[in-house]
């Protein structure tokens, strides 16, 4: 007889979804499924709409990755345009996406996932919140405050506000940057490497206490895709895409963004709403790949900054070729986001973003425009058609928790395997279920489209529907 | 939106909502009136969609915070005005929506210390996708903001 454990819906990520856990005849689990159960409608109802639109619409889709949206789409408007940028504008942009990614990765550790880090997987769930954290730990959750604010006001000075700016538009920029803001930006930058310098201190101190997540959480050979600079280093805005296999060997040097069909196919599954985007050449599903900042961390050369690379030099040390455990994320978050800030600094101190050309005109001169960003969560792919007058007739996007489905499905399973067993159901056991997703942080809302709210409901159930085990929080 | 409208955070205003589903846009609307019509010396207004952690930081620099929303009833346009606490009985997400109360406990497990607060809530009449008040709620416009008016230190 078969039962199943449904977690629904996970808490701790943005959007909605569950977990689905088949036990077999002695209650060990015999499979186990990510399942997000919302859609998002935004390829079709953009449809008619001008393409000089998007940008703000687009960015609607998430209230985290916003501007990440609306730089993929600007990206592709700037080519249905046929432009070439003025560089100061392509500078700005840069700021902008590293900020969101510095705000969105503060996020993800620090009120996401740090409850697991510093409270214990196992601990109880009543105090595995945020007064649990503030009372034992309030130095780091005021980091995490401060941190976010940092890419927050960074956002907010720069683009007018911090939610669904419209300062991103085809062509560049709405307006240039003046001197007294990129000063107010520049000294709030030694915070942000004090924060980020004793942050990553301790949870690499700390990592050895989770050896057996770091072993279980995702832990297998994937592929790995993500944008790089001509000099082979760390990409979030311009660049080529690059895959990398599990052992290290690079199967796609770089090939352009705008070729992305000829290398990822979607695959469709009737039980989610969320596609398998899958890499052509293996075929559905050994085409496995992984995105993000675990993923960007292991095809890069070099990250390309002084203490990023440092960093980046120990990291590297973790595993012999390629990092393959999903626990890294995090880590590789918060060294991504030392080298956001960096690069932030390096951009501001170049005298050219202060430039007023910010944004070239033109009207429609291509049928098609594809644009390609790294978003906090991995590439981000947004492909518009346009006719005559500019109106979109078709549009697709891969979004960076998209790219990651197959990847988590495989994750679940192996931490149920590890995990889960069947007679019972312990806090510990399904909080590690729905751990092994927070390493990838989805963001559903942009993979689908968030509806509800976030609580978490999970069954024990018989093969015919009879409740054998129940938990309720949230 | 956070806003430095003002270096003065001994009083900060916070109104919040979704100003894309009708009544829910009260708060904002409410802040973003204030912000035009008060001196800076007299409080710092921040606009937001949500009350988040992120405000616990404000929350800890302020003597006095004026919280305002909108709220589902069955008189649409009643105003409400409480002295809230800070209250530890939910476990709230740490970056979704948190009641006020929590933001407060939060507030004062981080920083030692929590403002007296103030929470003004009109309840709507529709939370309907569009910009606009129901006249109930905009008729308590004007009246929510003589209150809140009258919280505030005199202007210098």
């Amino acid at each position: 007889m078969t039962q199943q454990i449904v977690i629904d819906p996970i808490t701790r990520i943005e959007g909605h979804s569950k977990i689905t856990i088949q036990l077999d005849d002695n209650g060990r689990v015999e499979d186990a499924c990510f399942t997000v159960t919302q859609y998002r409608g935004f390829e079709k109802f953009i449809e008619g709409r001008p393409y000089y639109e998007m940008p703000s619409l687009m960015g609607r889709i998430c209230g985290i990755c916003t501007i990440s949206h609306e730089l993929a789409s600007a990206k592709a408007c700037d080519t249905i345009m046929a432009i070439r940028l003025p560089e100061a504008a392509h500078m700005l942009r840069t700021v902008l996406n590293l900020a969101s990614i510095v705000q969105s990765h503060a996020l993800s550790f620090f009120y996401l996932s740090s409850p697991d880090f510093l409270l214990g997987m196992e601990s109880d769930p009543a105090k595995r919140n945020v007064f649990g954290l503030a009372e034992k730990h309030p130095e780091i959750v005021r980091d995490g405050v401060r941190l976010r604010k940092f890419g927050q006001e960074i956002i907010e000075w720069m683009a007018g506000k911090r939610l669904h700016p419209t300062w991103i538009v085809p062509g560049g920029v709405a307006s240039p940057l003046d001197e007294e803001t990129r000063d107010r930006i520049l000294s709030t930058i030694p915070e942000a490497y004090a924060i980020l310098r004793r942050n990553l201190d301790w949870f690499k101190r700390s990592m050895s206490q989770y050896s057996e997540e770091i072993r279980t959480f995702g832990n297998f050979p994937t592929l790995f895709m993500g944008l790089v600079n001509k000099q082979g280093g760390l990409e979030m805005y311009h660049g080529m895409l690059r895959v990398m296999d599990e052992r290290g060997h690079i199967i796609e040097k770089g090939f352009d963004p705008l070729d992305y069909t000829d290398y990822i196919g979607e695959a469709v599954e009737p039980w989610t709403f969320m596609k398998f985007p899958y890499f052509k050449s293996m075929g559905y599903p050994k085409g496995i790949y992984r995105v993000g900042p675990l993923a960007r961390l292991n095809i890069v050369d070099i990250c390309g900054t002084p203490m990023a690379d440092q960093e980046y030099a120990e990291f590297r040390q973790l595993d012999r070729n390629v990092v393959l455990s999903s626990f890294y994320y995090h880590y590789a978050r918060l060294i991504e986001c030392l080298w956001a800030v960096e690069r932030i600094e390096a951009l501001l101190r170049s005298p050219e973003i202060l430039s007023p050309r910010v944004r070239a005109n033109a009207t429609p001169n291509s049928e098609r425009g594809i644009g390609v960003v790294e978003a906090p969560r991995g590439t981000l792919i947004h492909d518009y058609e346009v006719d005559e007058q500019g109106r979109i007739t078709r549009a697709n996007m891969i979004v960076s928790t998209t790219h990651n489905n197959l990847a988590m499905n495989r994750a679940v399973q192996q931490v149920a395997h590890r995990y889960v067993d069947g007679s019972n159901l312990t806090e510990g056991m399904l909080n590690r279920v729905e751990a092994v997703i927070r390493t990838f942080d989805p963001c559903l809302s942009c993979s689908t489209h968030a509806q509800g709210e976030l609580a978490l409901h999970v069954e024990l159930r018989g093969a015919h529907g009879e409740l054998l085990d129940e938990a309720i929080r949230g | 939106m956070i806003s430095d409208s003002t270096p003065c955070d001994d009083v900060v205003i916070i109104g919040y909502g979704n100003t894309l589903r009708g009544d829910d846009g009260l708060g904002w609307i409410a802040a973003e009136f204030l912000a035009g019509v008060i001196q800076p010396c007299q409080a710092w207004v921040i606009t937001c969609h949500q009350l988040t952690i992120d405000l616990a930081e404000a929350l800890s620099k302020s003597t006095l915070a004026i919280l305002i929303d909108a709220c589902v009833g069955a008189e649409p346009g009643l105003i409400t005005c409480d002295d809230i606490q800070p209250g530890r009985n939910d476990a709230p997400s740490l970056h979704h929506h948190m009641p006020p109360e929590s933001l407060l406990a939060c507030t004062e497990a981080l920083y030692g210390r929590a403002p007296r607060t103030v929470l003004i809530t009109v309840t709507g009449e529709s939370f309907e996708f569009g910009s606009d008040l129901s006249p109930a709620v905009k008729a308590a416009l004007p009246v929510v903001i003589k209150h809140v008016k009258s919280l505030l230190p005199d202007a210098v």
